[in-house]
């Protein structure tokens, strides 16, 4: 009963989150939605027993990758409420693709075959480690190469500009 | 009216009831009770103990889950603002005998202690200013972004064996995600004020509280590497035995491990000399430079809860957590008096150093603390694998060194009392006769 | 247009580069009159891109207070309160200034015991005004300790002014024609008390601050002003003598029998960056504290009874003529042009700030900073803005 509720609480704020980003029309407040939706992911993985899971859920994507989108957003923003308003071929272009996806979504819930488990909180970070260096290495190598070429794209964006070598030359002229 | 009249006030109800009270017993009341002030503080402390010990043997069986939950968060709460509050008036007091002055010595009658409380009471009533042009929802926010993650911190951290609200097996990781919200708070300050002074601090402190992040985990998984568990009690559990079994003098690695991460957690509280974002002559206050009253002191309280809950972190897995060096029984206390000690030098720290440049700070970050602390990581699973009884000889080695890196520990120890004592005897010699005689209450 | 060379290490070229593939933000900023690092009402305007500051163009004139003007209208003797609200942290040594101009002009003799008083006392202000700029340099830079040590020695030297002249700032103690009263009795004991507790903590603020490491990395290689630059710009006192030029008017043009003294002039050497950069700028101050205390110890040797005031007639009246008469004072040369027609106030009295003329340095050296680097500039040209706008 009072994991139903804790469900219903989690899960409907993940709603509530998600349908106040699509909704609301300032990017800044879309990335502060955002943020509570992944910590209410987070507190459902903490209800799954998945407690690993869900602190990185929240270490990573909020404490790393929110903030990053927040600095990104913060930076090139032009003015302090951007808004975005997509046009109409746009928007009926996205209702049809949405459907189409809600559709195959509801209807694989619906045909599903759930069965109900038991909560079995076990030692999850150790677990989690011997099946990333077990069965599932190839992945994690390849997530790793992943990153690279991540950190290697950044550096490139971010190379500072070719340094004006030699001395410079200070005019001497009235400067006020 | 005349050119000044009080305008006289009207209480009713049950501030009436109350200001009569206390004006008829408070008269005689709060003399009596600060005349025996540290009587009252003493039984206080009792009765606390007591109580707590009553209800965790006899009470905490019978009640219902939940009662006990609400009373410890209650009860965490409390310890926050109470952390909070003794921080702000140690920190004008540290800072004040290290610049050779008093720091508040009038409100309270001793040392000035009600002088956070008076300051409250001053914040509470200001006004409540919002900059027109800023973004309401998000200004009003964000304190409290940067509060209640600082709060859900002590949630995890135990104070001693059962002395934990919920223990986890990845409560080391939850503290460290509840500090990594933090940083949204502080962006979101500095944003929603819609200046640019604010918004620049706002970015700098971003940058610097979540580079720093890496090399504090860092740090600590070289510790958990040794112990094998991210539970907080069982690394603070790891460490039962007295001096020489604290993780700290374990490995050399680990030694320098602790102190790359308390770096690395000056940086991640903002405290000099990483207090750039909020305290550059030109930023004014940084990223809170809009906020006055309330807000602001949440942001503060914010400030002082993380350095607790950092240093609390380290006392547990590298300084024995809640045991005794010397091999008493646990308690809680010991666990409270290393995490005041090292907030004490944190505060120690901010008065003598000077500020570094924000390039400088990142540039520290990543080019020598991070490989630094990546080679202590390295370094200490190396230590591990050799560490076993397959290598009988390194074995032996690794069951010797923390003796000798105890002593070591203790030789600092040892200066760090000989160099405070050699200060408080010839305190008349270095600061100077003249400047002894001149000073008032000293 | 001459070009001036100038070479800048190849770091702070790359320090201050900025990324080319992302666009940041071209800000204009106001560090307005009212502002924490500013010393005094000055207002910077900062063009800046991302970090990195193009231009920075400073506005005065919020400290003016008519003070040229107000010498025609009163007298001679009048006029010394008004010096001494020109830098206000070293007042005695502004009123030597405008007391030896008038002097020069009149022709007065002043006996020996005034001129060694005189000396005594304006190196002590030359010690508390550099005391007040090592430690607001150090608050500036975030090292909170450091000023309220030195704020702690200015103390003493306040308590000594304040027995000699009744003021802990403003003194108007050396007037025409010698000081104005003599000090009391035990005085000079007092004043050579301060000076044995004094020499040992110029250590102590070398240990704390100017050796620490992370105080040298905020100022060593930051705003560079090479000596052709300085000495184009008309920068004087600590700020020309950091650049590596040895000149100070004490020992160049001596006046009030600095001559008889043995000191050195402390110049910039680059120790931690290259020469005349902030580092040097400030520890130039700080090595002439050490050189002061010097200077008051043969001056207290020197110091003989006799008469503290020449006779000089209390209304007091110049010949004609004008006369420009400059000083070492702690934060350059300050300068008074008086021309007089005769009467009892002067014809024109200009007065050429130090101040002034070192924060022409700012707008040059501000391109290619980083914005924290801004305060680090100002704190180390050590400016007074009642010298400025006057």
């Amino acid at each position: 009963m009072l994991e139903t509720m804790i469900f219903v609480l989690f899960a409907g704020l993940a709603v509530v989150a998600g349908i106040a980003i699509l909704l609301s029309t300032s990017i800044v407040r879309m990335a502060y939605w955002l943020i509570t939706m992944l910590v209410a992911v987070a507190g459902l993985y903490f209800l799954m027993g998945a407690y690993f899971l869900g602190v990185m859920q929240i270490l990573v994507y909020v404490g790393g990758v929110a903030v990053l989108l927040v600095f990104g957003v913060m930076l090139t923003s032009r003015q302090l409420a951007p808004t975005l308003r997509p046009g109409r071929a746009e928007a009926l272009w996205l209702a049809a693709v949405a459907a189409v996806l809600l559709v195959g979504l509801v209807l694989s819930i619906l045909h599903a075959h759930w069965q109900p488990g038991t909560i079995v909180p076990a030692n999850s970070a150790a677990e989690i480690g011997h099946s990333l260096l077990g069965e599932f290495l190839g992945p994690f190598e390849l997530v790793s190469v992943l990153l690279l070429v991540a950190m290697l794209g950044a550096a490139y964006l971010a190379r500072p500009k070719a340094p004006t070598a030699g001395p410079q030359h200070i005019k001497e002229t009235t400067v006020l | 009216m005349l050119t000044f009249e009080r305008p006289p006030v009207e209480y009713k109800g049950l501030s009436r009831t109350i200001v009569r009270l206390a004006t008829k017993w408070g008269g005689i009341g709060i003399p009596l009770l600060l005349r025996f002030a540290w009587g009252v503080f003493l039984a206080a402390v009792v009765v606390l103990i007591a109580f707590v010990w009553l209800v965790q043997h006899f009470i905490n069986p019978l009640l219902p889950w939940f009662v006990r939950d609400f009373v410890v968060v209650v009860g965490l709460l409390a310890f926050v603002c109470i952390v909070a509050i003794i921080g702000i008036w140690g920190e004008r007091k540290v800072s004040g005998r290290i610049q050779s002055r008093l720091g508040p010595m009038r409100t309270g009658a001793w040392h000035g202690w009600a002088q956070s409380l008076a300051d409250g009471l001053k914040f509470v009533q200001k006004e409540d200013l919002i900059p027109a042009a800023a973004d309401k929802p998000l200004f009003r926010l964000a304190p409290y972004l940067a509060l209640v993650p600082a709060f859900c911190a002590y949630l995890a951290i135990p104070f001693g064996v059962g002395w934990v609200f919920r223990e986890a097996d990845v409560s080391l990781l939850f503290v460290l995600a509840m500090l990594a919200i933090e940083v949204l708070g502080v962006i979101m300050a500095g944003w929603a004020s819609n200046s640019k002074w604010s918004l620049y601090g706002a970015m700098r402190e971003g940058c610097q509280l979540v580079s720093y992040e890496i090399p504090m985990g860092l740090s600590l998984l070289a510790a958990v590497l040794s112990v094998g568990s991210l539970n907080l009690t069982e690394l603070g559990e790891a460490q039962a035995g007295g001096w020489f079994a604290w993780l700290l003098f374990q490995n050399p690695f680990l030694f320098a491990a602790f102190f790359t991460y308390y770096i690395a957690s000056l940086a991640s509280c903002k405290r000099a000399p990483f207090d750039l974002p909020e305290g550059e002559s030109e930023l004014v206050a940084g990223f809170h430079t809009e906020y006055s009253g309330f807000r602001f002191v949440m942001f503060f309280f914010a400030e002082y809860a993380g350095m607790f809950a950092v240093s609390a972190l380290a006392t547990i897995i590298f300084l024995g957590g809640w045991g005794s060096p010397i091999g008493g029984p646990s308690s809680p206390l010991w666990f409270l008096a290393k995490s005041t000690f090292l907030v004490w030098v944190q505060m120690w720290v901010r008065w003598t150093l000077p500020r570094i440049r924000i390039d400088q700070v990142m540039h520290a970050c990543i080019k020598y603390l991070l490989p630094f602390t990546l080679l202590l990581f390295i370094g200490s699973s190396f230590w591990q694998l050799y560490a076993s009884p397959a290598h009988p000889l390194f074995a032996s080695l690794a069951r010797l060194l923390p003796y000798g890196l105890g002593t070591l520990g203790l030789l600092l120890l040892g200066l760090y009392f000989f160099g405070a004592g050699y200060g408080y005897y010839y305190r008349n010699r270095l600061v100077g006769q003249m400047a002894r005689r001149h000073l008032p209450g000293a | 247009m001459k070009e001036i060379e100038v070479h800048y290490p190849p770091e702070v070229l790359q320090e201050g580069e900025v990324p080319s593939d992302i666009r940041t933000e071209e800000l204009v900023l106001n560090m307005g009159p009212q502002h924490p690092s500013t010393h005094g009402v000055l207002r910077v305007i900062l063009q800046t891109d991302g970090e990195l500051v193009l231009k920075a163009t400073p506005y005065l004139g919020y400290l003016h207070r008519c003070a040229e003007k107000i010498a025609e209208k009163v007298t001679y003797r009048q006029f010394t309160p008004y010096t001494d609200r020109l830098d206000y942290l070293a007042a005695m040594n502004n009123n030597l200034g405008f007391a030896l101009t008038v002097e020069k002009l009149g022709g007065i003799e002043i006996p020996p015991r005034a001129d060694y008083l005189r000396v005594i006392l304006a190196e002590l202000n030359r010690i508390a005004s550099h005391l007040m700029a090592t430690g607001s340099y150090g608050l500036d830079m975030g090292a909170f300790t450091p000023l309220i040590y030195c704020f702690r020695e200015r103390e003493w030297i306040m308590d000594l002014f304040e027995a000699a002249s009744g003021a802990r700032l403003t003194y108007s103690y050396i007037t025409i024609g010698g000081v104005r009263e003599d000090v009391p009795e035990g005085w000079t004991q007092k004043c050579r008390e301060f000076l044995d507790y004094f020499e040992p903590k110029i250590t102590e603020y070398n240990n704390l601050l100017s050796f620490n490491h992370i105080f040298i990395q905020r100022t060593a290689n930051v705003g560079i002003c090479p000596p052709e630059l300085a000495l184009a710009y008309g920068l004087t006192g600590p700020c020309l003598r950091g650049s590596g030029v040895p000149w100070d008017l004490r020992k160049a043009m001596p006046y009030s029998r600095y001559g008889e003294f043995q000191f050195d002039i402390p110049v910039g050497r680059g120790t931690y960056g290259t020469v005349g950069d902030c580092w040097d700028r400030y520890f130039v101050r700080v090595e002439e504290m050490v050189q002061s205390v010097r200077i008051i110890r043969q001056a207290l040797d020197k110091l003989a009874d006799g008469p503290i005031q020449a006779k000089v007639p209390r209304v007091v009246k110049l010949p004609a003529g004008e006369v420009y008469y400059e000083v070492e004072n702690p934060r350059g040369q300050l300068g008074f042009h008086l021309v007089s027609d005769g009467g009892t106030s002067p014809y024109r009295l200009k007065i050429r700030g130090p101040s002034f003329c070192n924060l022409s340095i700012l707008p040059v050296l501000a391109p290619n900073c980083l914005l924290a680097d801004i305060a680090a500039l100002l704190g180390s040209i050590d400016i007074v803005m009642g010298e400025v706008d006057r």
